[in-house]
């Protein structure tokens, strides 16, 4: 039979029905037993009339031709009276006393109306239901089978092997600013008043060379010199001291070199009125007057070489005046244009315009990430590129394998002018905070875990590459076949379909039924009137609807949100399983719905299904869930039955994992397999360098196996797609659409599965057909 | 036990809640024992809330944490977490109350101060 449900239909029967479906199963069940067991038809003659219809005042046994009852009477009379033994019915006969033909017949007749009612009961077997009527036959056996019932489930899920993400490492960039300053003082020597030395430090008047000579001999020996001084310094005509074995030592003139050398010979010579000076290095003359080049006069004499004042007694740069000598002793000098004259420490030098350049000095903690950098894709310091008024840098080379990218940039320590050496410096921030998210190279998975090696491997494929360098892969996805849920049992099933009843007369009675296959298929239908009436979306109209679910895989730790308990944890959370641990649990919401995982989808549905469960204030918990004041994880988990201390772990824990709470109800609604999958997607990127850093997988979730059958299937049959993962398409159907719909072509055995009894044998079906109250539960 | 032994039990389960700091989580309380060796709270929130009336218990959820043991990650800890709570009631599988009785439980977890658990937590 074609079944199509109209919606009104539909929504009439949910109207209707106030017990749970497997309850009105029964009900509908133990309605068809009289069409089930109603004829019961005699092979051995014409007869084909209900029997119980036909006994008039039910006076003939079940079955037998009224019509010929007296002649069958009679005979059976005769027999019993030749023989009471040879018959059962012989004894009921002869104790009745009645020797009409058909007294027999009246006897049993009042007893095979009972007997017709208990079969009309399905109290099975039925010879067991005839044994004290007296006509008592032998049935031919039915005949048993084995079979299997239920199904294999099978989900496809994932496994991340993949390098780690470092999100957004902090670091600093902290400025100094150091000032190098070079002095332009230089001291002067005054020819006039005597020698004046700087960097050499030497001053003399004629004949008072015994410094003069000192500063040259300590100078040659800093330099590596073996000294020897030569010629006499009172007689000042001449003098000099030759170093060996060192390093030459240069003598200048107003900054000008006159010679380099290890030999240093001062002459003076008085010629005539005049005198004639000078200077010979390495015995050739580099400085003189009268007779030599260059004028004495003015002349600021540096005697320098390669290391700075190599006698302990100079002066070393001052604090305050870096970067010049003076010379003790110095009593009188002149100092250039630009420079005056001071004491300082009772010794003259000259002072200022000094010549100093700052040199930024950065401590940076983020050189190490910013040489993971690309090239060219690092902004300056406070600059964040947006993509939009700050554009994002364009690389101008792969970088490394380990890339990173800078995240934030913010300026910590904002510009102000501060006093540096005395000397103010100005910068526009002077401390930068900056994150740097990384791939490192330190590879991470989540595919070794046990409960792999139970799947089947499907296949593995690169699900994020390196932008910059394409044949490096950053993370590979393998994905499995997982059986999350095996629900076949070995069942024994009897056939009665070729069952007949010979009575003790060799009559024989057509008794067969055969096994009843349909009982799940009216629940299903049942069930989806139920659904239909008390899920219509009130804002779509929409009927059989879905839920966009996601949940997220972060690549840039070990947590994946998308796993699944494994133990089909989300079936604890079906509206049954919740009613059965609570005191007032009823069973007039729908079973076979998951109202519990769709809090954030549809609040209205829970409130609805948990009140019609527990009743108003039947539950503080429930009262906090409904104000909001509880979490839906929490909720359910303060219902489990089980130890305190397992659920106080649950409470515990679930605030310290970072998947948000949508995540996890996504991955319970995947335990329950109420969902369809429709893939992944890379959900957050580094914006420049893109690299993966989560992965979001969707589905469509459904409050019960039924919807999500009818919602695929019927999607299905109008060429409707789920669409992808980025886009899900989780609406249901309009009342038009559902007309559409051939539910008889859907396979609900998925659902149909739920609704059958597990693990009872041989007769599991007959519970709800004989209104038996000990019927197993379902889920 | 007597009225007054109980009511004297009682007392001073007050004053030790009374003087912990109250937490919302548990969160808090391992950053706090990772920092300064250890800490002590009172778990209060509607879950937990929810959580006792589930229990039937009117006693604090209290949790003393002390960290025990250092991680190769920097900032990161193993620390010891007690969970106690006082008149818990149990059900059986039918779901029959059960006598009720204090609770307690131990378990160890390595956690770092920036609030979340170590990365090298395995395999590193």
């Amino acid at each position: 039979m074609r079944k199509r449900l109209a919606p009104m239909a539909l929504l009439v029967c949910a109207g209707l029905a106030h017990g749970d479906p497997m309850s009105e199963a029964r009900a509908v069940g133990q309605g068809s037993v009289d069409t089930i067991y109603g004829g019961i038809n005699y092979s051995g003659s014409a007869w084909t009339q209900d029997a119980a219809q036909a006994s008039t005042g039910g006076n003939a046994p079940y079955g037998v031709d009224p019509s010929t009852a007296s002649t069958q009477g009679a005979a059976l009379q005769a027999a019993c009276a030749s023989n009471p033994a040879s018959r059962a019915e012989c004894e009921g006969l002869n104790a009745s006393a009645d020797t009409a033909n058909s007294g027999v017949y009246q006897n049993a007749g009042q007893i095979v109306p009972q007997d017709v009612y208990k079969l009309r009961e399905g109290q099975l077997p039925i010879d067991s239901a005839l044994a004290d009527t007296g006509i008592a036959g032998a049935y031919s056996a039915c005949t048993t089978q084995t079979v299997t019932q239920g199904q294999q489930y099978f989900d496809e899920q994932y496994c991340h092997d993949y390098y780690l993400r470092v999100l957004d490492q902090p670091c600093t960039k902290t400025l100094d600013v150091e000032l190098v300053c070079e002095s332009r003082v230089v001291l002067r020597v005054n020819t006039a008043t005597g020698w004046y030395w700087c960097g050499g430090c030497a001053y003399n008047r004629d004949g008072q060379w015994s410094t003069y000579k000192d500063q040259v001999t300590n100078l040659l020996q800093a330099l590596g010199n073996q000294t020897q001084f030569a010629g006499s310094l009172t007689a000042g005509d001449y003098w000099g001291v030759v170093g060996t074995g060192g390093a030459a030592m240069t003598f200048k003139v107003n900054g000008h070199a006159y010679g380099t050398g290890t030999s240093f010979w001062y002459y003076h010579i008085h010629i005539g009125r005049g005198i004639s000076y000078g200077i010979c290095v390495n015995n050739s003359p580099t400085f003189q007057q009268s007779g030599c080049t260059g004028a004495i006069n003015d002349s600021m004499v540096d005697l320098s070489g390669q290391a700075d004042c190599p006698n302990p007694t100079w002066r070393p740069p001052t604090e305050d005046y870096p970067g010049h000598y003076y010379c003790p002793g110095a009593t009188t000098i002149s100092c250039p244009a630009g420079s005056e004259a001071q004491v300082i420490d009772g010794n003259s030098t000259c002072i200022g315009d000094l010549q100093c350049s700052e040199r930024d000095d950065w401590q940076d903690s983020c050189a190490g990430y910013a040489s993971r950098v690309p090239p060219g894709l690092l902004p300056p310091d406070g600059v964040n590129p947006d993509g939009g008024l700050v554009p994002f840098p364009v690389a101008t080379g792969p970088g490394p394998k380990d890339k990173c990218e800078r995240t934030t940039s913010v300026c910590t320590q904002p510009g102000e002018t501060r006093d540096i050496d005395d000397h103010p410096v100005t910068r526009d921030c002077w401390q930068y905070t900056n994150t740097f998210t990384c791939l490192d190279l330190d590879p991470k998975s989540d595919c070794d875990q046990p409960r792999w090696g139970s799947c089947t491997t499907l296949g593995t494929s690169c699900i994020d590459r390196d932008e910059l360098i394409p044949d490096f892969c950053t993370a590979e996805q393998t994905r499995f076949s997982c059986m999350v849920a095996d629900t076949t049992r070995e069942e024994t099933v009897t056939d009665c379909g070729t069952q007949v009843y010979q009575d003790s007369s060799g009559a024989v009675w057509d008794t067969g039924h055969e096994p009843d296959n349909d009982l799940a298929s009216v629940v299903a239908f049942m069930e989806a009137g139920r659904e239909a009436g008390g899920y219509i979306d009130p804002d779509s109209l929409e009927l059989f609807k879905g839920f966009d679910s996601r949940c997220k895989k972060k690549l840039f730790g070990l947590v994946n949100c998308c796993n699944k308990g494994g133990t089909s944890s989300g079936s604890m959370f079906s509206n049954s399983a919740i009613a059965a641990v609570s005191a007032g649990g009823q069973a007039a919401a729908s079973t076979y719905t998951f109202d519990a995982l769709f809090v954030s989808d549809a609040p209205n549905w829970v409130i609805n299904g948990f009140s019609s469960v527990f009743g108003s204030g039947t539950s503080s918990a429930l009262a906090g869930l409904l104000a909001g004041q509880v979490s839906v994880e929490s909720f359910l988990t303060s219902l489990i039955p089980g130890p305190w201390s397992i659920a106080m772990l649950a409470l515990q824990f679930s605030g310290l994992l970072s998947c948000e709470d949508r995540d996890i109800e996504t991955a319970l609604k995947r335990d329950a397999r109420l969902c369809v999958d429709l893939g992944g997607y890379c959900s957050k990127k580094v914006p420049i360098i893109g690299t993966c850093l989560e992965r979001t997988y969707s589905h469509c979730c459904f409050n019960s196996l039924l919807a999500k059958a009818i919602n695929t299937q019927g999607k299905a049959q109008l060429g409707m797609g789920m669409g992808s993962a980025k886009q899900p398409n989780c609406g249901g159907f309009t009342a038009a659409q559902l007309q559409q719909l051939d539910l008889a072509a859907m396979d609900l055995s998925e659902f149909m599965d739920q609704v059958r009894p597990q693990g009872v044998s041989p007769t599991a079906t007959s519970c709800y057909f004989q209104g038996e109250t000990s019927c197993p539960a379902v889920h | 036990m007597s009225s007054r032994a109980l009511i004297v039990i009682l007392a001073l389960l007050a004053q030790d809640a009374m003087a912990r700091q109250t937490v919302s989580s548990l969160k808090p309380l391992l950053v706090e024992a990772l920092r300064k060796g250890s800490a002590e709270g009172l778990l209060a929130n509607p879950d937990a809330k929810a959580f006792s009336q589930t229990f039937g218990s009117t006693a604090p959820i209290l949790i003393d944490v002390v960290r025990i043991g250092s991680h190769q990650e920097a900032g990161c800890g193993r620390l010891r977490v007690t969970t106690s709570q006082a008149g818990v009631v149990e059900r059986d599988q039918k779901g029959h109350a059960l006598p009720a009785k204090d609770q307690r439980m131990v378990y160890q977890v390595n956690f770092c101060g920036s609030g979340r658990f170590p990365i090298g937590e395995e395999g590193r």
